[in-house]
């Protein structure tokens, strides 16, 4: 690994006046989970480290009943995972954390990191975005919100501007009857990157048979996050059937772009979008039934 | 009376250091004016070196020295080229480049960032030449040769003696083992099976990577700190290399972070003793992971197996034709791929066999010896076919199996007779841990199926070697001892300490393993082969029995008694009428309280057994697995719920360790089923890291794992004990194949085994074709 | 690592072969391509600039045609060093050219590439996702401009 300088600012605005000055020189760093090992296998060195951690606001879960979950950038996936307030308002958000990478990465990977950096394996994007998330980013100038959709650019590419910091993650409440299932899917080790995630979530009518809202998102078939639009529009407006799921999952299964890599071919990873959104389905349909005020 | 030493399961005497971290491993450890050594590696995987100029990486400061082939040409004093079979390797690439990641030269510096910054300086001018990168490509007509001359040594293995490369091809040995005649088998056979299996490139992922450091002092003595598992060799190979008697080379080896065969043999000590002759500084290179994956990997293996079977599933006649990837440079190699052959017919009594292997030179990294040692190659292919057959033959596995085994007694495939043996025992025991024969009902609604699969195996143990020990008593009567074993982390210490405490009637704080160093402890060839336990077990025991022979002899002379009154037992030096310590004797001996009494044991194993029979192995390993699985038909994922190890050791002396071992080797053998693959593209690894190479996690173990020590103790293992280390391995993948099967009807033969790879041959098997058709 | 894309450009198949033989300016279609210098009919120098997030490389490419049967196929060998010498590339691609019934030309493109040293080892779904992204921006490119001219 390269010297590089390390720097660290007290507030958001220090810290982007830093980004600023150093430009493609510098990187944030938080949990350094990512980082570290693409510094360390010399893909990445930069000359500026600039460590926000010790920035006080960016930490913290905070919820309110009708903005709905705020998470701190340096809000970390182990207290994601244990939290007893995630536990009570998105317990989806805690059970899938159990099987993020393992608890060392936990413990230090943060989720503005994990979003920030647009890994394209990884599991938090594809449930987020199926809760309709969105982002707070502060720049030099001020602050703005974009939703988590747009944050997704290409492999390891946002459309941050350079000088710009994801500060916070707004999860808003869920409309009731909503239910939500996410399977990660591993085509070798358990604690392997995911060869898949698939987030399915439905809101139903007052009827709880018909699908008022659905979203299918699913990960590592495309450089980003995608959402399965096909899917969802054969879903929304109808009643729940398994026949319909069965459609939508194949249509699912169409519109992703998978590459072939060493986690499976394209054609076995299609075929695992479709059983795997087949599988979410109507997990996610009985837990809409069932909603109780939390996802 | 003290507790039974023998067969307890007493405190590593490493566990303190280990567990606190205080263990001292070579890349941490102090060393008075240290540099860092880095080696420049070749970016291509074939070609010849045109020329080199190394000017600008001596300009850059901090940098003490660059070795390249121009410090060996027209250099008498040192030989580059060595080998542990055939001087195919040299210290730097002299002529030729003959995998991506060859060393190409040698840097060091007073600190790593100038090291790096001078590998970037040197300019190589590179030929490229066309490359073959598996074993079928490399065995083709015309195919680019790997080496066009191999250097022979004057004095090679003793059981390698006769393996010679076969000239202007890329077959680097070839071993045959015939026994009848195959073809008539096959033709009184009732049915003949013919299959072809694959195992890909593994890596050995010990947790701590290569590491040396190397200093010449003045007057030319060199010493050489190692992480290596047989530092004799090195020694021997150092003193070949640099022209020197063996007595001016000292190999010092601290605790080794994981070997499993992946650090035999010489690694970077040749390049590091280079680099400090000409930097005059001690020299210190570790491997990144990186490197490691290029240094040594297990063999890759193609293997065609045949077999002609009766009716009634006696295994009639047995055709294997095993290739190994040796990679660019011989390396064990050659015995690895005759180990394969001797074992490729499986434990089993097969009136006809042929048995053709060969090691393989291709433009990949260099193979050698891991875990196994072939064994696991072609155990899966053979294995893997016998459950074929049950299935053809609608036969219980386990039934043909017993059917076919070796008992006490049999003839092996080379026609010596095996003794010793507990083949039927493992299996059947094996079989029973999961529950054999009791089925569970399907429920056809839900896509998860449950099966269950055997396998078994026999391995050789290297012969001959030899392994010498010395115990040294003093005044107090306890004793340091001296071994060439090196603690890797399998618990050599605690159990040669149990060896020395049984016999001499000690406590273990009494007894000290000394520190691994060649100016000190006698020769031993290698820790490897699962051979320590029983050969320097007995070396130990042996060192002991003739302490107390000299304890007894100065105890008649001293106390006027003769010889056959005196009794030397738990500790105690008895007589008649009374009852002596060990530090009453040496006290009396030495008129103070001081001297010692040294006793050595030697154990030195021959191709020929003590009653003149041809042997091949000094002892045999014999164990079998048995695995319950879950197959999900829909992802095809599969979760292994229960896997059963079980292995003849004789006797156990640590059945903890023992225990350990057997699990252990479960795990490694989970990984090399499921995730393990070093994938190539054109040359290129592209997963030399532990990110894209997969290891099995601890939620991906089996979640039962029962160990089944089967004891048939060996007349000449101390105590009866064998070797266990790679035993519990080899059965792990064709176990699992074969309860895959059972679950879902679908046979892999191609190592991983991906979900990818069971879905697809559902997906075949629904559509009434097989993959082969496809 | 193979990779392959076939698409329709709505010209005859000759218009399609002249602008793809006019390699200086074909190769401006590939994303990332910085120059291009043409040494002699069937050899050129190609800069090429790929970024994958915060990893980025330059490589000094040369080209050279194999094979050419116009207007219907063009076989190229590509050779790329890495500016900080830390890796190289090797290319072989296939361009063929069919002519349909409705006067458009269909084209595949069918390319073989091995990328060698460090970034060798980046990581394959990243490499290959890459790869098969400048493919399709490539052949969008040359439809796009072949269709306007």
């Amino acid at each position: 690994m390269k010297n590089f300088e390390y720097l660290e600012p007290r507030s958001v605005q220090e810290a982007c006046q830093l980004l600023r000055q150093h430009g493609e020189e510098a990187r944030i760093f938080a949990g350094g989970t990512s980082l570290s090992i693409v510094m360390k296998q010399g893909f990445f060195q930069p000359k500026y480290l600039v460590n926000i951690k010790k920035i006080p606001d960016l930490t913290g879960i905070r919820w309110d009943p009708k903005r709905g979950l705020t998470l701190g950038a340096l809000v970390t996936h182990r207290e994601l995972e244990t939290s007893p307030l995630i536990q009570e308002t998105f317990p989806i958000l805690s059970q899938i954390e159990e099987d993020v990478a393992n608890i060392r990465v936990r413990v230090m990977g943060t989720v503005g990191g994990n979003l920030a950096y647009a890994e394209p394996l990884t599991d938090l994007p594809q449930i987020l975005i199926a809760l309709e998330a969105s982002i707070r980013v502060a720049g030099p100038d001020g602050d703005r919100t974009m939703s988590l959709e747009e944050l997704f650019v290409d492999y390891y590419e946002t459309s941050l501007r350079p000088d710009e910091i994801l500060t916070e993650v707004l999860v808003p409440t869920p409309p009731p009857r909503t239910g939500i299932e996410y399977i990660r899917f591993s085509s070798s080790s358990v604690i392997d990157k995911p060869c898949l995630g698939t987030a399915v979530r439905f809101t139903l009518e007052e009827d709880l048979e018909t699908v008022r809202t659905a979203r299918v998102v699913l990960g590592c078939v495309a450089p980003t996050p995608l959402r399965a639009r096909q899917a969802e529009a054969l879903l929304e407006g109808k009643r729940y059937e398994v026949q319909r799921v069965k459609e939508a999952a194949a249509f699912a299964s169409r519109e992703c772009k998978p590459v072939s890599d060493l986690r499976g071919s394209e054609a076995y990873k299609r075929e695992m979008v479709r059983v795997l959104v087949t599988r979410a389905a109507p997990r996610a349909f009985e837990k809409a039934r069932a909603f109780r005020g939390q996802v | 009376m003290k507790d039974q030493m023998i067969g307890s399961s007493v405190r590593r005497v490493d566990h303190e250091a280990k567990v606190t971290g205080r263990a001292q491993y070579l890349a941490d450890m102090k060393f008075p004016g240290v540099c860092c050594g880095k080696i420049l590696r070749s970016p291509i995987a074939h070609g010849r070196i045109r020329g080199m100029d190394a000017s600008a990486a001596l300009r850059v400061p901090g940098v003490l020295a660059v070795v390249t082939r121009d410090d060996f040409l027209n250099n008498s004093r040192i030989d580059p080229y060595y080998g542990p079979v055939f001087k195919d390797q040299s210290i730097v690439a002299l002529d030729k480049v003959r995998f991506m990641g060859d060393p190409v030269a040698g840097v060091a510096a007073v600190t790593e960032s100038a090291a790096e910054e001078a590998l970037a300086a040197i300019q190589v001018d590179y030929e490229e030449l066309p490359a073959v990168f598996d074993v079928l490509e490399a065995r083709r007509e015309g195919a680019p040769l790997v080496h066009e001359i191999i250097r022979v040594p004057p004095h090679g293995f003793e059981d390698l003696a006769g393996l010679r490369p076969k000239e202007s091809s890329n077959i680097c040995t070839h071993f045959q083992l015939t026994r009848g005649d195959v073809e008539r088998g096959f033709a009184e056979s009732d049915h003949v099976f013919e299959d072809v299996f694959t195992l890909p490139d593994t890596q050995h992922s010990s947790l701590e990577a290569h590491a040396v450091v190397a200093w010449v002092e003045p007057g030319g003595r060199i010493v050489v700190w190692s992480t290596t598992q047989n530092p004799f060799v090195i020694r021997t190979q150092l003193s070949n290399i640099f022209r020197v008697p063996v007595s001016q080379v000292r190999v010092l080896v601290p605790y080794i972070g994981g070997g499993y065969g992946g650090k035999l043999y010489p690694k970077l000590e040749p390049l590091a003793v280079a680099l400090a002759l000409k930097a005059q500084r001690p020299v210190r290179i570790v491997l990144s992971r990186e490197e490691v994956f290029l240094t040594i990997t297990k063999h890759a293996a193609h293997i065609r197996i045949k077999t002609g079977v009766k009716n009634d599933g006696t295994l009639w006649g047995r055709e294997c034709e095993v290739l190994l990837d040796t990679g660019a440079y011989a390396e064990i190699g050659p015995r690895v791929a005759k180990k394969s052959g001797y074992t490729a017919a499986g434990p089993y009594r097969i009136p006809h066999v042929k048995i053709n292997s060969y090691c393989m030179y291709t433009h990949k990294p260099p193979a050698g010896a891991f875990r196994g040692f072939g064994v696991s190659q072609s155990a899966w292919a053979c294995e893997s076919q016998m459950d074929i057959i049950a299935a053809a033959l609608k036969m219980d596995p386990l039934e043909l199996r017993l059917k076919n085994a070796y008992e006490e007694g049999d003839t092996f495939a080379t026609g010596e007779t095996l003794t010793n043996v507990g083949l039927t025992d493992c299996i059947k025991r094996a079989a029973r841990a999961v529950g054999w024969g009791d089925r569970r009902p399907r429920n056809s609604s839900s896509p998860l199926a449950r099966g269950k699969g055997l396998a078994c195996l026999i391995k050789a143990t290297i012969t001959p070697s030899l392994s010498s020990a010395l115990v040294k008593m003093n005044e107090d009567g306890s004793v340091n001892v001296y071994t060439g074993t090196i603690e890797v982390g399998q618990g050599s210490e605690t159990v040669l300490s149990q060896i020395v405490a049984e016999e001499l009637g000690l406590t273990m704080e009494q007894v000290r393993v000394a520190p691994m160093d060649t100016d000190v402890v006698p020769y031993d060839l290698t820790t490897s082969s699962s051979r320590s336990t029983f050969h320097m077990g007995k070396a130990m025991q042996l060192a002991c029995q003739d302490l107390k022979g000299q304890l007894r002899e100065l105890a008649s002379q001293l106390y006027k008694v003769p010889k056959d009154q005196v009794r030397v037992e738990d500790g105690k030096v008895t007589i008649p009428d009374a009852s002596l310590s060990y530090r009453e004797i040496l006290c009396t001996r030495f008129g103070m309280s001081g001297g010692n009494l040294v006793g050595q044991g030697v154990v030195k194993t021959s191709m020929l057994s003590p009653t003149g029979e041809k042997s091949t192995s000094a002892f045999w390993f014999l164990g079998a697995g048995a695995a319950e699985v879950e197959v999900d038909r829909e992802t095809g994922r599969v979760r292994v719920l229960k896997y059963a190890s079980a292995a003849d050791v004789g006797k156990a002396i640590h059945p903890l360790g023992c225990r350990q071992q057997l699990e252990g080797a479960a795990v490694t053998g989970v990984g090399q089923t499921f995730f393990e693959q070093m994938v190539f593209d054109n040359g290129q690894l592209i997963n030399p890291n532990f990110i894209d190479y997969v290891l099995p996690s601890l939620l991906d173990v089996p979640e039962v794992i029962e160990s089944l020590m089967v004891e048939v103790p060996h007349p000449e293992g101390p105590f009866g004990a064998k070797g266990i280390g790679e035993t519990g391995l080899i059965p792990v993948a064709p176990a699992i194949a074969n309860a895959i099967y059972d679950a879902v009807g679908v046979r892999i033969k191609d190592l991983p085994i991906t979900p990818e790879k069971i879905f697809m041959a559902l997906q075949a098997q629904r559509e009434g074709t097989t993959l082969e058709d496809r | 690592m193979k990779i392959e894309e076939v698409f329709v450009v709505k010209a005859p198949i000759q218009k399609v072969w002249d602008f793809l033989w006019n390699v200086e300016e074909m190769v401006q279609c590939v994303p990332g391509v910085e120059g291009a210098e043409m040494l002699d009919p069937d050899n050129y120098r190609v800069r090429l600039k790929v970024k994958v997030g915060f990893i980025s490389a330059s490589f000094a490419i040369h080209m050279k045609v194999t094979e050419k049967h116009p207007p219907r196929f063009l076989r190229s060998v590509c050779t790329g060093e890495e500016d900080r010498r830390l890796s190289t590339l090797k290319q072989n691609n296939v361009l063929e050219l069919q002519p349909l019934a409705d006067g458009s030309t269909q084209v595949t493109l069918k390319g073989e590439v091995s990328l060698f040293g460090k970034l060798g080892t980046l990581g394959d779904s990243v490499v290959r996702g890459k790869a098969r992204k400048m493919m399709e921006e490539f052949s969008n490119n040359v439809r796009t401009k072949i269709e306007a001219s």
